[in-house]
């Protein structure tokens, strides 16, 4: 998992019940908006995340609809296993970095 | 983070972002268009165009991460070119429901391709039409 997909999904597990749109969450990981709707697609597409639109009348708000991100039920016990693997086998590429590639 | 200000979105910025949803599947583009454009609308003139164009380096990676969620979907992620060649791998299975198949027929475990079993008229049918 890269560092960029571990920073989103680590804010969006900051507070599960929080509905997030893109920019923001851009803004609040420090990401170049670019990179934020890859991996939110992909996020979406194992169900680790669940998204939808604004509750707002686009008219009257004078601005298109923003679409919601939040981390799902499934995602949330997902996301932190995957976290935990991922800040292991960083843990032990640290303190054994002639072991990149070892299996055993 | 609060944004709640409205700007005018940029006509360069919104053509940028115009040309990244063009890069998407037809099926996903109104709702990436309508994503991109409410992330415009609360970004300073100066900060749309970075944003922009930072959308259409994306599109790409987005084409590819939402045409993998498609292939998903549609249950064929794989495209099998020794089935495409005609060089099938073929299994006897048994049918559930005889009265549609002789009992048992062929099946692909690749592509999941059917084909009945004819052992006693291996006779291929454009043969037979020339008689």
């Amino acid at each position: 998992m890269t560092q960029t997909t571990q920073a989103v999904l680590r804010l969006l597990l900051e507070d599960p019940a929080a509905r997030r749109y893109g920019l923001e969450i851009g803004a609040v990981t420090g990401l170049p908006s670019g990179t934020i709707h890859p991996i939110l697609a992909r996020l979406e597409s194992l169900g680790w995340v669940e998204s939808d639109w604004e509750d707002v009348d686009p008219s009257a708000a004078a601005r298109p609809r923003r679409r919601y991100y939040r981390i799902s039920e499934e995602g949330m016990a997902a996301a932190r296993l995957a976290l935990a693997r991922a800040h292991q086998t960083r843990t032990k590429l640290v303190s054994r970095p002639w072991a990149v590639g070892d299996t055993s | 983070m609060k944004t709640v200000e409205i700007h005018r979105t940029g006509y360069l910025a919104g053509g940028v972002v115009a040309i990244a949803v063009r890069v998407l599947p037809a099926a996903h583009r109104d709702r990436y268009s309508d994503e991109f454009r409410a992330d415009l609308s609360v970004l300073m003139i100066g900060r749309q165009l970075p944003y922009a164009f930072g959308a259409l380096v994306s599109a790409v990676p987005l084409r590819r991460a939402i045409k993998e969620t498609d292939s998903d979907e549609a249950g064929r992620s794989v495209v099998y070119w020794k089935c495409r060649w005609g060089r099938h791998r073929w299994v006897v299975v048994n049918d559930d429901n005889p009265e549609q198949r002789k009992g048992i027929h062929k099946e692909c475990t690749r592509c999941l391709k059917l084909k009945d079993i004819n052992e006693h008229d291996p006779t291929p049918a454009t043969w037979l039409g020339a008689g």
